[in-house]
């Protein structure tokens, strides 16, 4: 393959125009923006599967573009996002977010096709990088420094572990492993930080719907799958991951079943989401790992076509709080139909790409025999389908209150919505595309009689739970509180007792105190002002100098 | 409870009843066994999904707070 | 035939070059010689690299005399290196200085100017090949007489005074070498470097030898401006004429490191000094000083100029640590860096060079949103400053890879520490002017500037260009480098 494409990658692509972007102007950075991910989709399926391209750094055999099967369906699911998102995000104005957009989705690329750790910690942190730039680029500079702290912590927790395991084994190849050295266990956690674990996962719903209503459908795509690509490949059964998981799964619902605004919502869906994968991913068979991939595939589709639905309302009425919606199905009709489509495929109605995927995990648990984790995430899912089902399209779509749409939605918004659309529906009625792309699951039944009974009792009976307990369900301005409590409010709250106990204890070191920064101001100021002049020593100086280390020198080698 | 939802609530048991008749109809591949059984997913997701509601409803009574957080 | 003769070709190209120079006291006659003679210089410096590598060490008798009596060029795989880089940053040097000396000397001493760089190189190449102890003696003073010069014809009036002050250390530096140099030759007798390490093993006493290496040291220490030994550079570079800066800055330093890394490895042995002295604790102490101290001082610095020049003290650390070191692996890193360095360096005095002469100043206040409008000259100062800090996929990042390697194998875990912590204070001078540079909104120097002229821009970003490529391609100037830290150690590669 290097004959024929050399360095060329798709992430090379998307990085490179990510870079250019800002230089062009009008329709060409609309173009490079469109065009940029249909090249990099392109070359992921050009790129022959194989060995791929690896080079010699500084004694390291580094992998740059590693094409195999798992690389193809994430770079396809990365591919489908980047264009879906561009497509629905070329109205907005902001060259920044565009940029950084497109440095993400490269970076997503990136760890896709990374054959060795180096090369994966370099577009993980081009990942982190080009993730926060997109919330920044939306104003809020604080939530994007809690997020950058936070994918800092999980880089600084990577690295380490990649160094650990440079050193220890000196191999920097991407194998399957155990979490069984302190240096593994780094790593692992430094890949779950991205994914959304506990007790570190409330950086996704704090972040996501920083947002703008574009950013939002990058964010919800690449690093969250990244991580669990990045699982699948180092730690596949690793037992750990199976708990973990299901923690994620369980948060995600409960938190997704009390959240009010609906990016938010949708965020604390995708942990919910990423559990299942996760979950998988220990079970960690050939088939279960294929599931988790799927599932990743599926869940990339309908959540950035969620994330559309939400970022079409907030952008036509300014709002995404359920409480201040509702009745949107009358005057956003093409938005309603997206968001309960996408939402049905989260909830693996049959005849949606959700139920392939969905399946494709359930029956690699059952394989397993991974009794307790089949009913778990049963459960889970039909409690999944109350929030996104039915609690969301109804409170936003059809129930009462009317929220005012003040501007419609682009053709270019509602083009991309409808790709999605058909990209989920159409594999969900002929499984047999899917399972060319993923063959590991030809063997699960999907479209079965049975099988299709069971799923349309689960979602109808979870049905019936919603309408009897509506009221319980019934959203309330607010917020929930979450771990991000220990770093967002403790710290605020503490300060008052921690000054109080200042007052106590502290004068007498308060004194010691000031004399010391006094004695360090007068001090970094005449060392300031020794080194802003240096360089203007007198010429005796310097001579003193040389004649003194010459002493010195003597006098050390006679003693 | 209001007219509506009544109805709504009424038809969808009658649909589920419907379809758990169905299901004693056709073939089940049961992993575990008790899957396997006629109308088990109903049952199941019928506690699974209440169960749902009540965990996040208690959760909620518990962690819910009015307003926005203090620092966005 | 003539291949053979190549040692001295390479001296004899600038040394002639630099009469013709002289001699047509004509401007543009002076720089297409220097130029000419420049590209010969560079062109031997390669085929001397070549056949190093293809021959091993080359032996060349000046004049047929024996070792005993005349002198004797030797080159090996550390100063081909060091050869080589001298001739290519001369060649590309030339390049850029046209522009540059008409705006910045004045036109009847263009000549001069030129005469001086040519005589400047030829001192610094035959302090390189040399392996005569006097012979060393006598380049080292063509180089600093035509590089006080050099410094003199600076436009700015502190030139002169900086100048004068190199003047006075320069001179200072050069006794105590010619002294050392005379104290070996009363144990030994003999001036050529192979012939004092033969009688060498000879001497009972070592008390005279230790006083020479002191001597030695501080000497050609002066030279290369080793912490506490480096306040006459910031000024010399600053105010040298933009071209000088970038020639002195690439390689008057490195040649000075040369000829004390060849004294205190192939003369005085390899564990660094007769009778155990621990001088590689010394430069150790001193190194680490240069690192933290230099470096500090450049954040505060406001000329540009000078940022590079404190700058240039603190990376000659790196390299000093890397000779410190005393094994292969820090050896290599310390030549490694100072490849690099050179490189880098220049690139980036040649992108304040350009600045200089578009917007007039070299001021970092004055210089506000310059990048808006010069994008391509500070892209490449901003490239040769990520090189400074050490950023990865860029060749500083190379060689501090190698240094912070040797200082693991040498069982210095806490200098890996330091060369990383002190990496962070480059982070500070560097983020500094970029921001300034790129970030702020465009100053009255900048709004009336252009982008600097193509003749330019092409040696600058050849430099610029090989800090990067060396950065992702480390293994051609690493081998280079490998085999000349072999060589200086003696230990088969």
């Amino acid at each position: 393959m290097t004959e024929t494409f050399g360095p060329l990658s798709p992430a090379l692509i998307l990085i490179l125009a990510g870079l250019i972007l800002p230089l062009v102007k009008g329709p060409l950075r609309n173009a490079l923006f469109l065009l940029a991910p249909v090249a990099a989709l392109a070359l992921v399926w050009a790129l022959p599967l194989g060995p791929g391209l690896a080079v010699d750094w500084l004694g390291l055999n580094l992998v740059l573009i590693a094409p195999d099967n798992m690389a193809r369906i994430f770079g396809t699911a990365f591919g489908i996002a980047a264009i879906a998102g561009a497509l629905f995000g070329v109205t907005q104005p902001s060259a920044t977010e565009k940029a950084a957009a497109l440095l993400y989705a490269g970076a997503a690329q990136g760890i896709a096709f990374a054959g060795d750790l180096v090369t994966l910690f370099v577009f993980w942190e081009i990942l982190a990088i080009g993730s926060t730039l997109v919330i920044w680029s939306n104003g809020h500079a604080r939530a994007g420094l809690r997020y950058a702290l936070i994918h800092v912590l999980g880089g600084v927790l990577l690295f380490a572990g990649i160094s650990a395991e440079i050193s220890g084994s000196g191999n920097v190849a991407l194998h399957a492993m155990r979490a069984d050295t302190i240096g593994r266990w780094l790593m692992l956690a430094g890949i779950l930080v991205n994914a959304g674990a506990l007790p570190l996962s409330a950086w996704v719903a704090d972040a996501y719907p920083k947002a703008s209503w574009s950013g939002a459908v990058f964010l919800s795509a690449f690093t969250t799958k990244a991580a669990v690509l990045v699982l699948i490949r180092l730690f596949p059964g690793e037992p750990a991951l199976t708990w973990i998981g299901l923690a994620m799964a369980i948060y995600g619902l409960t938190y997704a079943l009390l959240e009010n605004d609906i990016r938010k919502l949708l965020s604390y869906s995708i942990v919910g989401q990423v559990g299942f994968m996760v979950v998988a991913v220990g079970i960690g068979s050939p088939l279960a790992l294929a599931a988790a991939a799927l599932h990743a595939l599926a869940h990339i589709l309908y959540k950035s076509l969620l994330m559309m639905a939400a970022g079409s309302i907030l952008r036509a009425t300014g709002e995404t709080r359920l409480t201040a919606l509702g009745g949107l199905a009358r005057s956003m009709p093409f938005t309603a139909v997206a968001m309960l489509i996408g939402g049905f495929s989260l909830a693996a109605l049959p005849l949606t790409a959700g139920f392939v995927s969905k399946s494709a995990i359930l029956a690699a648990l059952a394989e397993g025999q991974a009794g307790f984790y089949w009913f778990a995430l049963t459960a889970v899912s039909a409690g999944s389908f109350l929030y996104i089902g039915l609690r969301l399209p109804w409170f936003a779509l059809f129930g009462p209150g009317s929220a005012k749409v003040m501007a419609g939605s682009a053709p270019s918004m509602l083009a991309a919505m409808g790709l999605l659309c058909v990209l989920l529906v159409v594999p969900g009625c002929f499984p047999g595309l899917l399972e060319r792309l993923v063959p590991e699951i030809a063997g699960v039944p999907i479209l079965t009689a049975d099988h299709i009974l069971f799923q349309l009792q689960m979602l109808v009976a979870a049905s019936c739970i919603f309408a009897l307990l509506l009221p319980l369900l019934r959203p309330s301005a607010g917020s929930t509180l979450d771990f991000d409590w220990l770093w967002r409010e403790l710290p605020r709250l503490a300060a008052p007792h921690w000054r109080r106990a200042w007052a106590l204890f502290g004068k007498p070191v308060v004194g010691i105190w000031a004399e010391t920064r006094g004695r360090w101001a007068s001090f970094s100021q005449r060392s300031i002002l020794l080194l802003g002049a240096a360089g203007n020593w007198r010429t005796g100086k310097i001579a003193i100098w040389a004649t003194a280390l010459l002493a010195i020198y003597v006098l050390i080698a006679a003693l | 409870m209001d007219r509506l939802r009544r109805l709504v609530l009424i038809a969808l048991a009658v649909v589920l009843v419907l379809l758990v008749v169905a299901d004693t109809f056709v073939t089940h591949h049961a992993s575990f066994g008790i899957d396997g059984t006629p109308g088990f997913a109903a049952r199941f997701s019928l506690v699974s999904a209440a169960i749902a509601v009540a965990v996040s409803y208690g959760w909620g009574l518990l962690m819910r707070r009015p307003g926005e957080r203090a620092d966005d | 035939m003539i291949t053979h003769h190549l040692p001295v070709l390479l001296i004899l190209a600038p040394l002639l070059g630099a009469i013709l120079a002289a001699l047509s006291r004509n401007g543009f006659a002076a720089w297409l010689i220097a130029l000419v003679a420049s590209a010969l210089t560079a062109a031997i410096a390669v085929a001397l690299l070549w056949r190093v590598q293809a021959e091993g060490v080359i032996s060349y008798r000046l004049g047929g005399w024996a070792p005993e009596l005349g002198i004797e060029y030797r080159v090996d795989a550390v100063n081909a290196l060091i050869v080589l880089l001298v001739g290519v940053v001369a060649l590309v040097t030339m390049i850029f200085a046209r522009r540059s000396v008409l705006a910045e000397i004045i036109p009847e001493r263009v000549a001069w100017f030129y005469t001086m760089m040519l005589l400047c190189i030829a001192g610094l190449l035959g302090m390189a090949v040399t392996g005569d102890a006097f012979n060393a003696f006598v380049f080292l003073e063509i180089s600093s007489l035509s590089t006080y010069t050099l410094i003199a014809l600076g436009r700015d009036r502190r030139a002169l005074v900086a100048a004068y002050q190199y003047l006075i250390v320069g001179t200072i530096g050069a006794t105590f070498y010619v002294i050392g140099v005379g104290l070996i030759y009363l144990v030994t007798g003999t001036l050529n470097l192979g012939l004092i390490v033969e009688r060498l093993g000879a001497i009972e006493s070592s008390r005279a030898l230790i006083v020479a290496e002191a001597f030695i040291v501080a000497g050609i220490g002066l030279k290369l401006a080793l912490f506490p030994l480096h306040a006459w550079l910031p000024n010399a570079y600053a105010y040298a004429p933009s071209s000088a800066s970038v020639l002195l800055a690439s390689t008057a330093t490195k040649v000075a490191v040369y000829l004390l890394a060849r004294f205190l490895f192939t003369v005085f042995g390899g564990d660094v000094g007769p009778g155990g002295i621990p001088i590689g604790a010394i430069l150790i102490v001193l190194s680490v000083a240069a690192m933290f101290l230099a470096s500090a001082a450049a954040v505060f610095q406001n000329d540009v100029k000078r940022i590079l020049a404190f700058s240039s003290v603190g990376q000659i650390g790196y390299i000093t640590l890397g000779l410190a070191l005393v094994n292969p692996t820090g050896l290599t890193g310390g030549l490694l860096h100072l490849f690099n360095h050179a490189l880098m360096k220049g690139a980036a005095f040649m992108a304040i060079g350009a600045i200089v002469l578009r917007a007039g100043t070299a001021k970092l206040d004055e210089l506000s949103g310059i990048g808006r409008v010069m994008p391509w000259t500070v892209a490449a100062l901003t490239v040769a400053g990520l090189g400074l800090i050490g950023v990865p996929g860029t060749s500083g990042f190379v060689s501090k890879y190698y240094l912070i390697l040797g200082a693991l194998e040498a069982g210095h875990g806490w200098l890996a520490i330091l060369i990383v912590a002190s990496s962070f204070i480059a982070v500070l001078y560097v983020g500094r002017f970029v921001e300034v540079m790129w970030f702020r909104e465009p100053a009255q120097a900048a709004r009336e500037s252009r982008e600097a002229p193509l003749e330019m821009l092409l040696p600058m970003w050849v430099l610029a260009g090989a800090t990067i490529w060396f950065g992702l391609d480390a293994e051609g100037p690493a081998a280079l480098a490998r085999a000349a830290a072999n060589a200086l150690l003696k230990v088969a590669p």
